[in-house]
């Protein structure tokens, strides 16, 4: 890898967990709230139980794709 | 008010983790909002939880958890804290309450605990060491979380 210009380098996953760090990746979650580019899980409000760790991520992935697919209906409609 | 929930913010974590330190909550957070804290960032929507398998602890969570605007956690019977399933919370933000990811215990990873003061909330959470137990999935985010943990450790030495 060269780097070139005046790039500065990734920053480095850190050894021991820090406040700096986590502000930095909250940062980043809170931005794509801010652009509206993340409004909703798609997960309707209450209380679940999961027997799996996969029908839990199965859960959240059906939940995500399902707002994402509304999501993209209503832009349509408007234009 | 919205039907479901929405990514939790950075002030929704400190919302919640200083209610869940009020009610003496026995949790680490693991997770995405984990791996920010080793300046590992990606894309996210939810909080993890690993938290302590106790009808005591059960009432504690729950207690911390009301702390949330819809109330779902009025849900919980804490006796589900000793039945093995994990539990989803989908109030204004979504929670995840672990058990034993990858067969991780709360008492098996409380070794690996770090604390991170945010902002004058102690956030406790786990080493890369930790969160790589975590990671033993075949989730295809779990495998991409678990190389850059693996090379993340190797190259601390």
């Amino acid at each position: 890898m060269r780097t070139v210009g005046r790039r500065q380098s990734t920053p480095p996953i850190v050894a021991v967990a820090s406040a700096d760090a986590l502000r930095a990746g909250l940062a980043v979650v809170d931005a794509a709230a801010t652009f509206g580019w993340a409004t909703s899980t798609g997960q309707r409000k209450g209380v679940y139980r999961f027997s799996s760790f996969e029908a839990m991520e199965e859960h959240r992935v059906a939940c995500l794709a399902q707002a994402m697919a509304e999501r993209a209906r209503a832009l349509s409609t408007k234009r | 008010m919205s039907e479901a929930s929405r990514p939790a913010s950075a002030d929704d974590l400190k919302r919640l983790v200083l209610a869940l330190n009020a009610s003496g909550a026995h949790y680490l957070l693991v997770g995405a909002y984990a791996l920010f804290a080793h300046g590992y960032q990606r894309a996210t929507t939810d909080i993890d939880l690993l938290v302590e398998a106790s009808v005591a602890n059960g009432e504690r969570v729950r207690q911390a958890l009301l702390v949330l605007a819809d109330g779902s956690a009025r849900d919980i019977d804490p006796l589900w804290f000793t039945e093995g399933d994990n539990i989803r919370v989908a109030d204004e933000i979504t929670v995840d309450l672990l058990f034993s990811p990858c067969a991780q215990t709360y008492a098996m990873l409380k070794p690996y605990e770090q604390v991170v003061d945010l902002d004058g909330v102690p956030v406790h959470t786990v080493s890369l060491e930790g969160l790589l137990l975590t990671k033993q999935t075949q989730r295809p985010q779990d495998i991409q979380d678990a190389i850059v943990l693996r090379r993340a450790i190797a190259a601390r030495g």
